[in-house]
C-alpha cells in the first residue's frame, strides 16, 4: 500500500469536522421554561436512545465520507503483492509492442538492433508473471499481432519472438498505435502495461503527429506506457535511395538510362561507393561514388543495353554496409520492339511544315542510329484517312487540330484506350470545341479529360505569348520539362489556347503561366490514357513545336502513354493495382511473389476499370501477375527509403520528443527493467474506488437522514386534539 | 335597553363579557339552591310548576292535598312542585409553577384568571353564587360562594393576589373539597392537570359522588399542544423543580405528541366516565369564543336532559 499525494493525507484530520459540528451543535443550546416535563421525559424516553443511535450513524457515515475522499485525494494505490494478500487476483495486462521496420535490421556490429529488441523485450519477462494477459506485437507499415492477450507463458513468448524478424517496411507509428488501442483494451486486467521497444529512429519519432500523439494519449488512458529506446549506435548508413529509368520510350537495340540515387545518412563521409546494375542476374553496368558526404546524395547513371523486348528486371545494388536491406533497389522496364504511332493530321498540307502534324513526325523520329531500325514508327494521315485504321494496331494514336470525326471512330478510339492505348490530342483553328465535345464521349462517359472550350490569347501583354508552367509538378511529364534549363524553358511559349475545363477524371499536368485553365490535361480510361494538349502541334498558336523541349516533351508523352501503371516502382506495404483488359473474362488472376509464392487475387471492379489489386507486398523484389493471352507482367517492390534514415533520438532528445505524452522512458541505462517498471508499478490505483465509495456513503448519509426524517413526520402527521377539535366533537355530540 | 353596568375589574374584559352576555351557565343536573333560581333542585317543593302527584301522608299540610283527585277517586293524593333553585358555584384555580408557561403574552394562569372572572361574573350575573379556591400544592385561598354582585371584586383581588407555587396535588385538593362543600353546586376547575391522571380522576369521582357538577377546564399552551420547536439543541428547564432536559425537540417531536395525546384521551376519557364536562382549553384561543363554545354546549345538554 503506498500513496501517491501522501501530504494530503492531513486531510484526515477533516474528520474532526463533521464530529465537532455535532459537539457544536450539542453545546450551543438555546433554554426555555418548560411545564409540561413528564411528557417530555415521557418521549425522550422512546426517542432519545434511537435520535442518539440515528445521530451516531449519520455522524459516523459523514466521517467515513470525510474519510475516503482525504484518502481518495492522497491516491492510495495496493501493490500486486498487496492486491493478492487482500485476496484479489491483480494481473498485469501486458502489449509489448516491438519495432520490426527496417531500420530495426541495421547492425552495426555483431547483433543487429532486433536482436537488442528481443533481448530487451526477453528482459521484460520478469515483468510479468505467469498467466498475465500478454500481447505481442510486431510494428512495421501495419502491426502484426504475434500474441493476443493470451496468458503469460514464457516458452509460448520465446517462441513467438523466435519466429519475428525486421520487417522490409518503415514504421507507421500512427496506424500500429491506432490499433494498439484496441489490444490494450481489450486485455482484462486491472493493470494494463503498454511496452514500446523501438530504436526510436529520429526520422519516426522525431516528429511524432498530432494523430500518433492522440493515439499515444489515448492509449495512456487505458494503460501505462513504455518506451523502451535501444542504446544508441553509429547509425551510419548508405543507402541506394532511388532508381528510375531516365530514358524516354524503351525500344530494343537502344540504350536506357538510369538514375541510381545514393544517399549517405550518416555522420561520416563515405568513399567509393561502388553502384553495380544487373539485368536479371547479368552484371550490366557499375559506376563508383568517390566520395558522399555526410547527409549527402549522389545520382549515378547507369546503362543498359536493351537487346530483346520484354520486361527487363533491373537490379541496382551497393555495397554491404551495417543495413543491408535498403542497398538494393529493383526497376522493370518494358522493351518494346518499336512503338508505332498514328498522327492523324487534321490540317493537312503539302508544303512543308505548313502541315499540322509535320513538327510532331519530326520529334518523333529524331535521327535513327546508323544502321538501326528507328525507335518509332510514325504513321501520318490525313484526318480524312482515320475511319480506315484500326488504332489496336498503334500504340499511340495523335490527333492534331481535327475538325469532325465520327462517332464510330470515338467508339473505337474509347475501346483502344480502354485496353492500353495511348491518345494524344492536339487542337487548333480547326476544331469546333461545340461540335467536337459532343463527338468525344461514349454514353456518358467522355474520351477527353475536359471539356474544350472558348479559345483564348494567353495571359499578359506579351505578344509572343505566356511561358508554360507545371500544373502537377510530381507528373512524370512536369518533371521530364522541369529538368531543362529555366531559361531555355522561358522561351518556349503560348499565344493562344483553348480553355479546358476538366471533369472529373482529369487530371491537369502543365498549364499556360497566369492561366487557370490547363494546357495538357491527363485521363485514364481502362488500361490506357488520354493526353489532351489544349493548344496547337504547329506554330500556329504556339513555338513549341520549333522549341528544344518539343522533342522532349513528345519522346515523354509517347513512353508515359505506352507505360503500363504497374510498370511504376512500387514500395514494399504498398497494394499492388494491375489493370487488365476490359475484353478479358477472367475473374481472378495469379499473382507471384519474390520468393516464389503464388497467390490467387480476385478481379475487381474499380472506377470503371477491371483490376487486381495484391495487398501482400511485404518484401522487396519482382512480383509478377500472370496475363490472360500474354507475357506475364512484372512490377518492382522496393523499400521506402525515408527508413533509411536510422539515425536515432537519445536521452534528452527523446524525451523531448515524447513531453506532454503520458509515457515513461526506460533507456539503455536502465539495467534492469522488468525491476524499474515493478518498482514504478504502483499497482491497482484505489481513488476511483474510494471516491465512488465516499459518493455512496454520502448518498446513503443523505437516504438515511431523509428517511429518519420521512419516520418523524410520519409519527407528527397522527392527528392530535386541540382545545377547538374538543369543543367540536362536544358540539357534534 | 342600556347595557348594564359591569363592574371595572383587573380579569374582567367587556368585550368578552360582551360576548357572553346572551349565554347562562346552566347547571346539567339538579343542584341545591337556597334561593329560587334558574336550575332545577333535587327537591320536591310547593312552588308553581306542578310535577306529580303522591299519597298523603301523615304530617303534610293539607293546604295541598289536591281536592280535585279526592272528588274522583275519594283517596288523598297531595300536589308535589318542581322546585327551581340558583347553585353554589365553586372555581378552583390551580395555581401552581406549572401555570406560569406561557409562550405568548399571556401564561396558562393568567388565562385561567380571565376564564374564572369571567365565568365568575356570569355566575353572579344569573342570580347564582360564585365561590373560588386557589391552590398549589395546597388550599391557598379559599372564598366561600355568594351571589352579591361584590363578591366579584373579592375574587378578582383573590386572583391578582394568585401567584404560582411549584408543586401540585390536584387530587388531594379535590378530596378535600369535596368533603369541604356542603351543598350539591357546580365545581369548576381551571388546570393544567399536570398531576397524577390517577390521582385526579379519583378526585373527580368524589366531587361526582357528592353529587357536584364538575366542569374541568383543562388549560394548555399553544406550544404544549403542538410542541413546534425547530432544529437545534434546547433545554427545557422545570417549572416545577423537575430538573432539565436537553434534547432537539424537532427530533422528539413525534413522540411528545404522542405522549401528548395519550394523556389528552386519559384525561378525556376519565371525565367522560365521570359525568365530567372535559374542556381542553388552547390559550393561543380567544377567551370569550372558548367559554362561549363551552356555554352552548352547556345549554343544549340542560335542554336534553330536561327534555329526557
Amino acid at each position: 500500500m503506498g500513496f501517491l499525494n501522501p501530504w494530503l493525507l492531513a486531510g484526515l484530520a477533516g474528520v474532526a469536522v463533521p464530529i465537532l459540528i455535532h459537539l457544536l451543535n450539542r453545546f450551543r443550546q438555546r433554554r426555555i421554561d418548560w411545564a409540561a416535563m413528564e411528557l417530555l421525559r415521557r418521549a425522550i424516553v422512546i426517542r432519545q436512545r434511537r435520535i442518539r443511535i440515528e445521530d451516531l450513524i449519520l455522524l459516523a457515515l459523514r466521517c467515513l465520507a470525510v474519510v475516503l475522499v482525504a484518502l481518495a485525494m492522497s491516491r492510495p494505490t495496493l501493490s500486486t503483492a498487496g492486491a493478492k494478500w487482500f485476496g484479489a487476483q491483480e494481473q498485469v495486462g501486458a502489449v509489448i509492442a516491438l519495432d520490426g521496420s527496417f531500420s530495426m535490421a541495421f547492425r552495426p556490429g555483431v547483433g543487429s538492433r532486433f536482436d537488442r529488441a528481443i533481448e530487451t523485450v526477453k528482459d521484460l519477462k520478469a515483468a510479468l508473471d505467469p498467466g498475465d494477459p500478454t500481447s505481442l506485437v510486431l510494428m512495421g507499415n501495419r502491426p502484426r499481432i504475434a500474441l493476443r492477450a493470451t496468458g503469460y507463458d514464457d516458452r509460448r513468448l520465446e517462441k513467438a519472438l523466435k519466429e519475428m524478424q525486421p520487417l522490409p517496411e518503415p514504421l507507421n507509428l500512427e496506424q500500429c498505435l491506432d490499433q494498439l488501442l484496441p489490444l490494450v483494451r481489450e486485455t482484462r486486467a486491472p493493470v494494463r502495461e503498454c511496452y514500446i521497444v523501438t530504436d526510436a529512429q529520429a526520422a519516426t519519432w522525431g516528429n511524432l503527429s498530432e494523430k500518433a500523439r492522440r493515439a499515444l494519449r489515448d492509449i495512456g488512458q487505458e494503460a501505462r506506457i513504455f518506451v523502451l529506446p535501444l542504446a544508441p549506435d553509429s547509425g551510419e548508413n548508405t543507402a541506394l535511395a532511388g532508381l528510375a529509368l531516365q530514358s524516354g520510350s524503351l525500344r530494343r537495340g537502344t540504350l536506357a538510362r538510369l538514375a541510381a540515387e545514393v544517399r549517405n545518412f550518416g555522420r561520416l563521409t563515405q568513399d567509393r561507393v561502388v553502384v553495380s546494375l544487373l539485368a536479371g542476374e547479368k552484371p550490366v553496368d557499375q559506376r563508383v561514388v568517390e566520395r558522399l558526404a555526410p547527409g549527402g546524395a549522389q545520382t549515378v547513371p547507369l546503362f543498359v543495353r536493351l537487346d530483346e523486348p520484354g520486361s527487363l528486371r533491373l537490379t541496382a545494388t551497393i555495397g554491404h554496409d551495417a543495413l543491408d536491406t535498403d542497398n538494393v533497389r529493383h526497376a522493370v522496364a518494358r522493351v518494346r520492339d518499336q512503338v508505332r504511332v498514328l498522327v492523324v493530321d487534321g490540317d493537312p498540307s503539302d508544303r512543308p511544315y505548313r502541315g499540322e502534324t509535320d513538327y510532331l513526325a519530326t520529334a518523333l523520329l529524331p535521327k535513327p542510329p546508323p544502321g538501326g531500325k528507328p525507335s518509332m514508327a510514325v504513321e501520318a494521315v490525313p484526318w480524312v484517312e482515320l475511319p480506315s485504321k484500326n488504332p489496336d494496331t498503334y500504340d499511340v494514336v495523335i490527333l492534331a487540330n481535327l475538325p469532325d470525326i465520327r462517332q464510330a471512330q470515338v467508339d473505337e478510339l474509347f475501346g483502344f484506350v480502354q485496353e492500353g492505348g495511348g491518345l494524344a490530342v492536339f487542337l487548333g483553328d480547326k476544331v469546333n470545341p461545340v461540335l467536337l465535345n459532343p463527338r468525344m464521349r461514349q454514353g456518358d462517359a467522355a474520351l477527353l479529360p475536359g471539356e474544350v472550350g472558348e479559345a483564348a490569347a494567353a495571359p499578359g501583354d506579351a505578344p509572343e505569348g505566356a511561358p508554360l508552367a507545371a500544373a502537377d509538378a510530381q507528373h512524370p511529364l512536369a518533371r521530364a520539362l522541369e529538368v531543362l534549363p529555366p531559361a531555355l524553358m522561358a522561351e518556349a511559349r503560348v499565344q493562344r489556347y483553348f480553355k479546358v475545363a476538366l471533369g472529373t477524371q482529369g487530371r491537369a499536368v502543365l498549364k499556360v503561366a497566369g492561366a487557370d485553365t490547363p494546357l495538357l490535361a491527363e485521363k485514364s480510361i481502362g488500361r490506357g490514357k488520354v493526353l489532351l494538349f489544349a493548344s496547337t502541334a504547329d506554330r500556329a498558336w504556339t513555338n513549341l513545336p520549333t522549341h528544344p523541349a518539343f522533342p522532349v516533351l513528345l519522346q515523354e508523352i509517347v513512353t508515359y502513354l505506352t507505360t503500363r501503371s504497374h510498370e511504376r516502382p512500387w514500395v514494399v506495404g504498398e497494394p499492388l493495382v494491375v489493370a487488365l483488359p476490359t475484353r478479358s473474362t477472367v475473374t481472378s488472376v495469379v499473382f507471384r511473389g519474390p520468393g516464389g509464392a503464388e497467390t490467387a487475387v480476385q478481379v475487381l471492379q474499380r472506377d470503371g476499370r477491371r483490376v487486381a489489386a495484391y495487398e501482400h507486398t511485404d518484401q522487396p523484389g519482382f512480383y509478377e501477375m500472370a496475363q490472360p493471352g500474354g507475357p506475364p507482367a512484372a512490377a518492382a517492390v522496393n523499400v521506402d527509403a525515408r527508413e533509411s534514415d536510422v539515425r536515432t533520438l537519445v536521452g534528452e532528445s527523446l524525451a523531448a520528443a515524447l513531453s506532454g505524452l503520458p509515457v515513461q522512458i526506460l533507456g539503455p541505462d536502465v539495467l534492469n527493467k522488468a525491476g524499474a517498471i515493478r518498482e514504478t508499478r504502483v499497482g491497482r490505483e484505489l481513488w476511483r474506488i474510494l471516491m465512488l465509495a465516499a459518493i455512496a456513503v454520502l448518498a446513503l448519509e443523505g437516504f438515511l437522514a431523509w428517511r429518519f426524517a420521512r419516520q418523524m413526520q410520519a409519527a407528527e402527521s397522527s392527528p392530535t386534539p386541540t382545545g377547538r377539535q374538543v369543543l367540536d366533537e362536544r358540539s357534534a355530540a | 335597553m342600556a347595557p348594564k353596568p359591569r363592574p371595572k375589574l383587573k380579569y374582567l374584559d367587556s368585550q368578552v363579557l360582551q360576548n357572553l352576555d346572551s349565554l347562562d351557565l346552566v347547571a346539567r343536573e339538579v343542584v341545591e339552591g337556597v334561593r329560587v333560581g334558574m336550575h332545577r333542585s333535587p327537591l320536591r317543593g310547593f312552588s308553581t310548576e306542578f310535577a306529580h302527584h303522591r299519597p298523603y301522608v301523615p304530617g303534610d299540610s293539607v293546604r295541598h292535598l289536591d281536592w280535585r283527585v279526592y272528588g274522583r277517586t275519594e283517596r288523598y293524593y297531595v300536589k308535589l312542585y318542581e322546585a327551581e333553585t340558583n347553585f353554589d358555584a365553586h372555581l378552583l384555580l390551580d395555581a401552581s409553577a406549572s401555570m406560569r408557561f406561557g409562550s405568548g403574552g399571556l401564561s396558562k394562569l393568567e388565562y385561567a384568571k380571565f376564564m374564572a372572572a369571567s365565568l365568575a361574573y356570569m355566575i353572579v350575573d344569573q342570580r347564582d353564587s360564585v365561590g373560588l379556591a386557589v391552590f398549589d400544592s395546597q388550599l391557598r385561598r379559599y372564598l366561600p360562594p355568594r351571589s352579591a354582585m361584590g363578591v366579584l371584586s373579592i375574587i378578582d383581588e383573590a386572583l391578582a393576589q394568585a401567584v404560582p407555587e411549584p408543586r401540585t396535588d390536584i387530587a388531594g385538593l379535590l378530596h378535600e373539597f369535596a368533603g369541604r362543600i356542603p351543598r350539591r353546586g357546580f365545581v369548576i376547575l381551571f388546570s393544567d392537570l399536570f398531576d397524577h391522571v390517577d390521582e385526579f380522576i379519583k378526585g373527580l369521582d368524589h366531587l361526582r359522588f357528592r353529587g357536584h357538577n364538575v366542569a374541568v377546564f383543562h388549560v394548555m399552551d399553544p406550544y404544549e399542544l403542538r410542541f413546534p420547536f425547530g432544529g437545534g439543541t434546547w433545554r427545557f428547564e422545570g417549572l416545577e423543580l423537575e430538573g432539565e432536559i436537553t434534547t432537539q425537540p424537532k427530533r422528539i417531536r413525534a413522540a411528545y405528541l404522542e405522549e401528548l395525546r395519550k394523556f389528552l384521551q386519559q384525561i378525556r376519557k376519565a371525565c367522560e366516565r365521570s359525568h365530567v364536562d372535559y374542556v381542553l382549553v388552547d390559550t393561543s384561543r380567544p377567551i370569550d369564543v372558548v367559554l362561549s363554545a363551552y356555554l352552548i354546549s352547556r345549554i343544549h345538554q340542560a335542554a336534553g336532559t330536561r327534555n329526557r
